[in-house]
């Protein structure tokens, strides 16, 4: 099904976005330049919507294009951008604290990679792969109904105490918006310039 | 499935409390005046207050104790109480900051408060992963915007961007960990996750048996992320090196916020989430927290003893307390693992975090009261001779800070008590020898932190009463602190003398979590699973094991 | 070339992860720090979408797993919103962005 010519597309493509995610993940930490680290975000989050794809998670994948490449990465760049007083620029780390972090961070890297790969779940392959069309992974409007709180993925579950949690997304849904509402009011305070300050900060900057 | 009328009416005081702050933020723009939006604030939570006492103190008390799992809600006790404290929380910090925020920031000070009050509400109920994180995340947002409207300094910008930092690095770690947890119980459902994991052992053996691996690593992993993210908000070793430094940069008001409110979510989630969610794990968990509860202990006391600045010392004392609680939660952890009925972990950490609560918010609302806004009081020194110059809120501050110390008959005292007599309790319980001892040494080094912590508390006291005056601080902080710090006193001072109610209350709460749900009353065509009618989707095969 | 699991997915989302974690721990710079943020915060939804996939495993989970994942960007974006205030705020007071600066306030 996934297969062309006898190549496993899938694979391929699972393995561009991958390298490229994970490179760009180590470009980020390995970048002194916080407008590069910037740039390799971006590229980073990008690849991670192609993998998204992959999964079959479609709509997610367009929102995290969408949302967080298109929104969240654009105010990150803005920030830098204006705080990007060329002494702040590059900021290097002692060698000390690299080291530490790197013998830490491999340490960790290994842990989760081992936990992982131990899970017999998780590392067979679906064997009926070829059966699934484009359209059976459709979700977007499961999904949609969804937060509407009406759960249409899962009409087949008996288990009654799996049933009572399986709730629809309706609640978390308004919660989230509060949250932006409060994150509406709290950055326009925030970011609103202080005025008795601001002929102050002019001149030092 | 649905979230439907039946759990919407469970949910009417959080409606009403969410209405209410988005009045006030609109209605702020059009008038002005900090007393109004107050009044209106404390009018609100008086209200939610009356409507959950009124349409569920019924609904849950009677019946079975165990609670209704409605949608991604639990409809039990422990909820209940818990919201009625939050509520009670909320109208504390209303008064606490009624004068302490800009004038012109008022409505909006008072609207995100309220926001992150029923943040606090909906983790106290949550029984869903995604609920509890995007409520734990309710709590978190309005906090960093609170820190911010107190006071725009360069303390203050410090102080949040360290507090903002460390705080999405631990939502962070808990979301990878939660991930984990779905990944291998297949359900957001906390119910659902504790049916995966505990009450179908043949399932979860089998599976794991296969493995080649110690039963729970991978739970035991995601257990660790979820400690660390949960540790954060107690304020617990090796996550507490934020509270020093962002309790000096604040307002008064703000570092009550940050003292009692993560706590209480902390524990709640953590009772949520790790007690009653894998207690499989727990054989290996209560180790791990034992360990943190003797360090978080000894480091905060410890440090607070030669702290000069009034606001880091109650700092450390924060996180001496969350030590304290990790006790109980520790207690309950062992518990879990045995047959035999609880020694009230649960109840104890739940009675300890609420003593802890108001005593803390009635020391920094005599600490508010006594400042002004142009001249806080920062340190020790400051408090010399205050019994004659301000003895009100000298004696006030002695309650609460004997309260915090565990001095009989205060409500400190019987919390530490009964956290102890858990401790005790286990190690003399049949468990192995090791695990015996590992109690008590808890127990132990439980009792000298109580001796070590005595001593700073007792400083501060003293240096009220047996010092000459300085000067006469100037006590501008309003008459809402002023009312704070009395309720607070006498709130302590009363559950010291009937600790028998707040004792039973808990331990209420803790039997209804663990007694088994019932599900919320369905509509009909809902208790049997429906033919799949949509096009959309095809069936299915109901999941057999994890 | 082997079908790609779960646990291939799983590894993209244990290193954005690690890295998301070195990079708070050792960037100076209050962005750089946060980029870090959001590094683990992708990990995560990598996780999630991962483990609900139907074309990666033959039990699939359902659609929780992309429920989650979308909750969580949406929270990152307000996050970021926040962060960048507090962010420009603290450049503000201090001009200067370095987190290692932010000395202030000791006991």
């Amino acid at each position: 099904m996934m297969t062309l010519a006898g190549m496993d597309w899938h694979a391929i493509y699972f393995w561009l976005f991958a390298l490229l995610t994970c490179g760009f993940a180590l470009a980020v930490l390995f970048s002194a330049n916080v407008v590069r680290m910037a740039f390799y975000l971006v590229l980073c989050l990008g690849a991670s919507a192609g993998l998204f794809f992959l999964t079959g998670a479609e709509f997610v994948a367009a929102m995290q294009l969408m949302i967080y490449v298109g929104g969240t990465l654009v105010l990150l760049v803005f920030g830098v951008m204006l705080t990007a007083h060329s002494r702040f620029v590059s900021l290097r780390t002692p060698s000390g604290e690299w080291i530490l972090a790197l013998i830490a961070g491999s340490a960790l890297l290994a842990l989760l990679l081992s936990a992982a790969l131990k899970v017999p779940d998780w590392v067979k392959a679906n064997p009926d792969r070829a059966a699934i069309s484009a359209a059976d992974v459709e979700a977007t409007t499961p999904i949609g109904m969804g937060f509407a709180g009406v759960r249409v993925d899962k009409l087949s579950q008996t288990d009654p105490q799996l049933l009572g949690g399986m709730s629809g997304y309706l609640l978390p849904f308004l919660i989230v918006s509060i949250h932006l509402l409060v994150v509406l009011i709290g950055a326009a305070y925030m970011a609103r310039a202080k005025r008795r300050a601001a002929a102050v900060d002019e001149g030092a900057v | 499935m649905f979230v439907d009328s039946e759990t919407i009416r469970f949910l009417w005081p959080e409606l009403i409390l969410v209405l209410c702050a988005a009045w006030i933020y609109l209605g702020g723009t059009f008038r002005g005046s900090r007393r109004w939006w107050v009044a209106f604030a404390l009018a609100a939570y008086l209200l939610a207050l009356g409507v959950i006492l009124g349409l569920e103190g019924p609904a849950t008390t009677s019946g079975d104790r165990g609670g209704l799992a409605s949608g991604p809600i639990l409809v039990d006790q422990l909820g209940m109480i818990c919201r009625c404290f939050a509520i009670l929380v909320g109208i504390l910090l209303t008064l606490l900051m009624s004068k302490s925020t800009r004038h012109d920031l008022g409505s909006e000070y008072q609207g995100t408060l309220m926001l992150l009050v029923v943040g606090l509400m909906l983790v106290a109920r949550a029984n869903d992963l995604v609920l509890l994180f995007v409520s734990l995340e309710l709590i978190s947002v309005p906090t960093y915007v609170l820190l911010f409207l107190g006071r725009r300094d360069r303390g203050t910008s410090e102080a949040t961007l360290k507090y903002f930092l460390l705080s999405i690095l631990s939502s962070a770690m808990l979301l990878y960990g939660m991930s984990f947890l779905y990944g291998l119980t297949g359900t957001t459902s906390l119910r659902g996750i504790q049916a995966a994991v505990s009450t179908q052992p043949s399932v979860a053996a089998l599976s794991f048996a296969s493995l080649g691996i110690s039963p729970d690593a991978l739970i035991y992993l995601s257990l660790v992320f979820l400690v660390a993210g949960l540790g954060f908000r107690l304020a617990a070793v090796p996550f507490h090196f934020y509270a020093p430094d962002v309790f000096q940069g604040v307002t008064h008001a703000n570092a009550a916020l940050l003292s009692v409110v993560p706590k209480v979510a902390g524990l709640l989630a953590f009772t949520r989430l790790v007690i009653l969610g894998f207690p499989q794990a727990a054989s290996q968990a209560w180790e791990i927290l034992l360990v943190l509860s003797i360090l978080t202990m000894t480091l905060g006391n410890v440090c607070a003893l030669w702290q000069q600045n009034l606001r880091r010392l109650l700092a450390y004392s924060s996180i001496a307390h969350a030590g304290y609680i990790l006790i109980g939660i520790t207690v309950a952890l062992a518990d879990s693992q045995r047959a035999g009925d609880s020694q009230g972990g649960v109840a104890a950490a739940l009675v300890y975090v609420v003593v802890y609560a108001v005593a803390a918010l009635g020391s920094f609302a005599v600490l508010a009261y006594l400042g002004s806004e142009q001249n806080e009081v920062h340190g020790v020194d400051e408090l010399a001779g205050l019994a004659r110059t301000r003895p009100f809120a000298a004696t006030a501050l002695s309650i609460c800070m004997f309260s915090l110390a565990g001095l009989p008959p205060l409500a400190g005292f019987w919390g530490k008590l009964v956290l102890f007599l858990g401790a005790v309790q286990t190690s003399s319980g049949g468990l192995t020898v090791q695990v015996m001892q590992w109690f008590m040494i808890l127990a132990i080094a439980g009792a000298i932190n109580a001796a070590i912590g005595a001593a700073y508390y007792l400083r501060v006291i003293a240096t009220m009463f047996f010092r000459a005056p300085a000067k006469t601080l100037d006590a501008e902080g309003g008459d809402g602190a002023a009312v704070v710090m009395l309720v607070c006193a006498s709130l302590v001072v009363a559950i010291g003398l009937f600790p028998g109610i707040a004792l039973n209350l808990a331990r209420k709460a803790e039997a209804s979590l663990r007694a088994p749900v019932s599900l919320a009353a369905q509509d009909p065509d809902r208790s049997q699973p429906r033919p799949v009618e949509h096009a959309w989707h095809a069936p299915e095969p109901p999941r057999t094991n994890l | 070339m082997a079908p790609i699991t779960v646990a291939h997915y799983l590894a993209v989302g244990a290193v954005m992860f690690v890295a998301g974690v070195l990079c708070m721990v050792t960037k100076r710079n209050a962005l750089g720090v946060l980029m870090g943020v959001e590094l683990v915060l992708n990990g995560a939804n990598i996780n999630f979408v991962a483990f609900g996939s139907k074309l990666l495993r033959a039990e699939s989970l359902g659609l929780d797993g992309q429920f989650i994942a979308l909750f969580v960007i949406v929270l990152a974006a307000g996050e970021a919103a926040v962060a960048l205030a507090i962010a420009l705020n603290f450049y503000n007071n201090h001009t200067t962005i370095d987190v290692d600066r932010a000395d202030d306030l000791k006991g």
